[in-house]
């Protein structure tokens, strides 16, 4: 966090100071790319803080476990960040959390139908039912298969609650098993100091959850149980089973709604006189859009990078139709993919949900689009706005345009030293307004979406639409070590480290080598050494 | 609703058992009589100091309505001591790095220093929580740490105030409505639901035990937690306390920041139920955070009017302009006055020949002073801590200060819990003299 002391008689003095950590960041390459790896270098990886699951995790797994046809209403302890994924490694259970996942479990396990999940045969006794259910079950909520000495607990378990109704046992089992630390931490047991293989359980628990933000199946479990996970073509034949299985989308889901900072979109307000289309049901379905494209992209095409970024076709359905200008057929409540406008659309970064989540209540925001796009898309380092300036947006008045109502940002040094970082990439998208529709004027002004960026290689982009930028993008130095990288940070539930340093330069080069297929980069993100292997945090007094 | 004294024999029961385990000492009051009344502790924060030291000092001590900031505490006069004097980090030691944002908050109450800064790495724990170790068994919450405006999504250095330990913050409960819930049974569990939640429990604890070992070192203080959290659990339930009659939540803020980044109102129902909490004795340690030790992006436009800086950046801004000067003490005036309010709620209580503020001890604090300074910052003390200290004072402490973790031992020592230093950079010893 940046702390600026800026007191104005020494304005100048203290700008100057500030100034090149800006120009720094601009022109550095910053973390893009790591050192090139000495040769034969030992296998090393970042240090793994224990992680416990993320609400999402937590709700896809025991959903997907339990095959809940509907999920109950709990209310799960807030996730924390790590950069921009939600990653809790901070917090711990105290008492009032240790209620609400009490609560949770309770009312997951009512939810679940035992008797389905219990599957008892037709001459079974209830006392080999029960222990047949607590193996199967157990294995897949603990992640694992469980102990003799386990397994004899729940089975007192059962014979105390299931006495009369084998049903209520289940149920009793499962609450217990919710509230175990096997369930709620990706347990990871480490033999030594140094970074060391994974066993096949907790290579299993971090690959499922990097791919589909939930739980492993049967299939990647036996794999792990048969050791063949431990194996490089095992783990790939498993990598790219799970990539072609629908619930790749709730990674996919995970993965982008967090890269491009889409999960505000719900607490998001848009002015009704001036958005009389936006309300939730187009918010919902422009977040189901931006997620149904990923996946459509990178699972249904296999595609790259460029894809992602300039294909113009998307799949819409409902509200969408009118908001990207076309007529609504009648049967709009299926989705289809439907070809855009090319002169309008260009992937992902000029979807709605995107643009109306980088946006304000009654304006655009060059600010927060151009900011994102270079922070997480760019991967550039960009401090937070010094602690003496107003960050209030100025109010939209009538005639003018955003981009007259920022020039504050352009003429005065000391805002510029920054804005100019990300303000220009910004304008690329004026021609959106906040809720993400097509416009050719703003004020009674035609829109001016000229801009421009230089990238880690000082090479200079200018483009004068969305869809210029959007190839510009592409055509960076920049974009696809970066794309890599915030993967590759997903995947792992961290930040990159000096110690991951081989794994990335290995991931962005196999990423490169295969001109950008999006499922080549996520294979070789669980390939690597970083995934593979576990190194422990170190000790910090007590 | 009075407290209902235990049995003079459970009581030193109590105490008997707890000094097997702990430094203990009786609580007495100032005539040297076992108190009926237990003590209380509640720590309150507002960010960003006193605002402004020359509308923050009163010019006459006597009357704190002289002073633009307190003047909200002249109604408590008699029972509050306000401190001048306290430093954020001790004296002769180079500490100018301390001095950021993402450092000051976890040192407020700790009196220890993280070794990264704005992470939770290293530092110590809050002396709230070392209170609650010791006598926290003695209460169905060892401790209840509440907050408005804490930033739910990011536990760091610069959001977090209570620590368990080095790594360990916890985290504020920001839903008045969950906690009241949670807190305030209207129903009691059956008995089958008791049993399954036991049952469940005990398998738990199992798995917790068996895991353990096989962590890393630095992750083991997370199990730990969760063991505590069960075991407390498992006392609350146990002891079947009789329903409690939970709070009445308000519906509307006295104050009404509408459309402020923090809500207002969720700050004066925590007080609701920190209040309730120590009159059922659920807790006799308890934490209230307002905002953060960094920028909350506050405006207080219903308060300031439009067109200023928000109360962080105004913080660093040129103190000598009028505008700044209005605005910082106006809202720092307003921080006054919830402080005010937790001490009215508390004064309201009847208990033993006095109140329950009587019995508590209410320590406000901040991690500024003005501007970016931190020596001294500021100090109000709300309440009678059971008599352990005599009220209605200003207490002026002299350059070069002395640093806080003095009166981080007086906590201690007030809450019954003996000890000398408190804090990794504590390099003095004892109490608080000028308490």
């Amino acid at each position: 966090m940046l702390s600026v002391r800026f007191n104005k008689r020494l304005g100048a003095l203290l700008i100057l100071v500030f100034l090149p950590a800006c120009l720094g960041n601009m022109l550095g390459k910053g973390d893009l790319y790591g050192p090139a790896p000495a040769e034969k270098a030992p296998a090393d990886a970042g240090a793994t803080p224990l992680q416990r699951l993320t609400r999402s995790e937590y709700i896809n797994s025991v959903s997907d476990i339990l095959q809940l046809a509907n999920i109950p209403s709990i209310a799960l302890p807030s996730d924390e960040t790590s950069g921009s994924f939600a990653v809790n490694t901070g917090a711990v259970i105290d008492d009032l959390t240790l209620q609400q996942y009490l609560d949770a479990a309770v009312s997951v396990a009512a939810a679940a139908n035992a008797n389905t999940l219990l599957a008892c045969l037709p001459n079974e006794s209830p006392t080999a039912c029960g222990t047949r259910f607590i193996t199967t079950t157990g294995r897949r909520i603990m992640r694992r298969p469980l102990a003799d000495a386990e397994v004899a607990l729940y089975q007192q378990l059962m014979a105390q609650f299931g006495a009369t109704d084998i049903q209520a046992g289940a149920r009793q089992t499962i609450q217990t098993m919710l509230l175990s630390p096997y369930f709620l931490y990706k347990v990871e047991s480490p033999s030594q100091d140094k970074a060391a293989p994974l066993d096949a359980f907790e290579l299993a628990t971090r690959l499922s959850y990097a791919l589909w933000s939930s739980a492993p199946d049967d299939a990647l479990l036996d794999s792990a149980a048969s050791g063949a996970l431990l194996a490089s073509e095992g783990l790939q034949e498993q990598a790219v089973r799970m990539m072609a299985d629908a619930r790749f989308k709730g990674g996919l889901r995970s993965f982008v709604l967090q890269w491009l900072g889409l999960t505000q979109l719900p607490s998001a307000t848009k002015d009704p006189n001036l958005y009389p289309l936006y309300d939730s049901n187009l918010m919902a379905a422009m977040l189901n859009e931006t997620v149904d494209f990923s996946q459509w992209i990178v699972q249904t095409r296999n595609g790259t990078l460029r894809d992602l970024m300039t294909q113009s076709s998307s799949p819409i359905s409902g509200p969408l139709f009118a908001l990207y200008g076309l007529p609504t057929p009648a049967d709009d409540g299926n989705v289809r993919v439907v070809a855009l406008d090319p002169n309008q659309r260009a992937g992902i970064l000029t979807l709605s949900a995107f643009l109306a989540a980088q946006a304000h209540s009654d304006q655009s925001s060059p600010v927060l689009r151009g900011k994102t796009v270079m922070t997480q898309v760019m991967c550039r380092s960009i401090p937070p706005p010094p602690a003496n300036v107003s960050i209030a947006v100025p109010p939209v008045t009538s005639g003018s345009t955003t981009r007259e109502r920022l020039t504050a940002h352009v003429s005065n040094p000391a805002c510029a030293a920054c804005h100019e970082l990300f303000d220009p990439t910004g304008f690329g998208f004026e021609n959106y307004d906040a809720i993400g529709a097509w416009r050719n004027s703003e004020g009674g002004k035609a829109v001016d979406a000229s801009g421009s960026f230089l990238d880690s290689t000082h090479t200079p982009y200018q483009f004068t639409s969305p869809v210029q930028l959007a190839n510009a993008l592409v055509a960076s130095a920049d974009l696809a070590p970066c794309v890599a990288l915030q993967w590759f940070r997903f995947s792992l539930g961290r930040s990159d480290t000096p110690d991951d340093a081989s794994s990335v330069a290995s991931v962005q080069k196999q990423f490169a080598d295969a001109n950008y297929n999006l499922r080549t980069l996520i294979l070789s993100i669980v390939m690597s050494d970083a995934f593979r292997l576990h190194k422990p945090q170190a000790s910090q007094g007590t | 609703m009075t407290l209902v004294s235990p049995s003079r024999r459970a009581f030193l029961k109590k105490m008997g058992v707890a000094a097997a385990l702990a430094p203990f000492v009786p609580l007495l009051n100032a005539s040297g009589q076992e108190a009926l009344a237990p003590r209380r502790l509640l720590l309150f924060f507002t960010p960003h100091g006193a605002g402004l030291w020359n509308k923050w000092i009163p010019s006459d001590p006597n009357d704190l309505a002289s002073s633009p900031i307190l003047a909200p505490l002249a109604r408590h006069q008699a029972k509050v001591n306000v401190i001048h004097g306290l430093r954020g980090y001790p004296v002769n030691q180079n500490l100018n790095h301390l001095e950021g944002h993402s450092w000051r908050l976890p040192m407020l109450w700790s009196g220890s220093e993280n070794s990264i800064s704005g992470s939770f790495t290293g530092g110590g724990i809050t002396i709230d929580q070392a209170i609650a170790k010791a006598i926290g068994s003695q209460t169905s919450y060892a401790s209840l740490e509440f907050g408005a405006g804490c930033n739910p999504s990011l536990a760091n250095g610069s959001t977090r105030m209570i620590w368990n330990g080095p790594d360990q913050p916890r985290s504020p409960q920001q839903d008045p409505a969950a906690a009241l819930q949670m807190l305030f049974a209207t129903t009691a569990p059956s008995t089958l639901q008791l049993s399954s939640t036991m049952s469940s429990l005990s398998v738990v604890q199992a798995d917790i035990a068996r895991l353990r070992p096989r962590l890393a070192a630095a992750d083991r203080p997370k199990l730990d937690a969760q063991l505590s959290a069960i075991s407390d659990f498992e006392k609350r339930i146990s002891s079947q306390q009789s329903l409690r009659a939970p709070p009445t939540l308000l519906t509307k803020s006295p104050y009404a920041l509408v459309g402020e980044p923090v809500p207002e109102l969720d700050l004066i129902n925590h007080v609701e139920l920190i209040t309730a909490a120590f009159v059922s004795d659920l807790t006799r340690v308890a934490s209230l955070q307002y905002c953060v030790g960094d920028n909350d992006g506050q405006l207080y436009t219903q308060l300031v009017g439009p067109g200023l800086d928000s109360h962080h950046t105004t913080t660093h801004d040129d103190l000598s302009l009028p505008a700044n000067i209005g605005m910082l003490t106006q809202v720092h005036n307003l921080f006054a006055e919830y402080f005010a309010r937790i001490l009215d709620r508390l004064d309201a209580i009847p208990e033993g020949n006095g109140t329950l503020l009587d019995n508590t001890m209410v320590v406000w604090g901040s991690e500024y002073g003005e501007g970016h300074d931190v020596n001294p910052i500021p100090f109000v003390i709300g309440g009678g801590g059971g008599g352990a200290y005599k009220t209605g004072r200003y207490i002026d402490i002299p350059a070069p200060f002395i640093e806080s973790n003095r009166l981080l031992v007086s906590m201690a020592n007030t809450m019954g819990v003996n000890m000398g230093t408190f804090g990794n950079l504590d390099q003095g010893s004892g109490p608080l003299s000028q308490l």
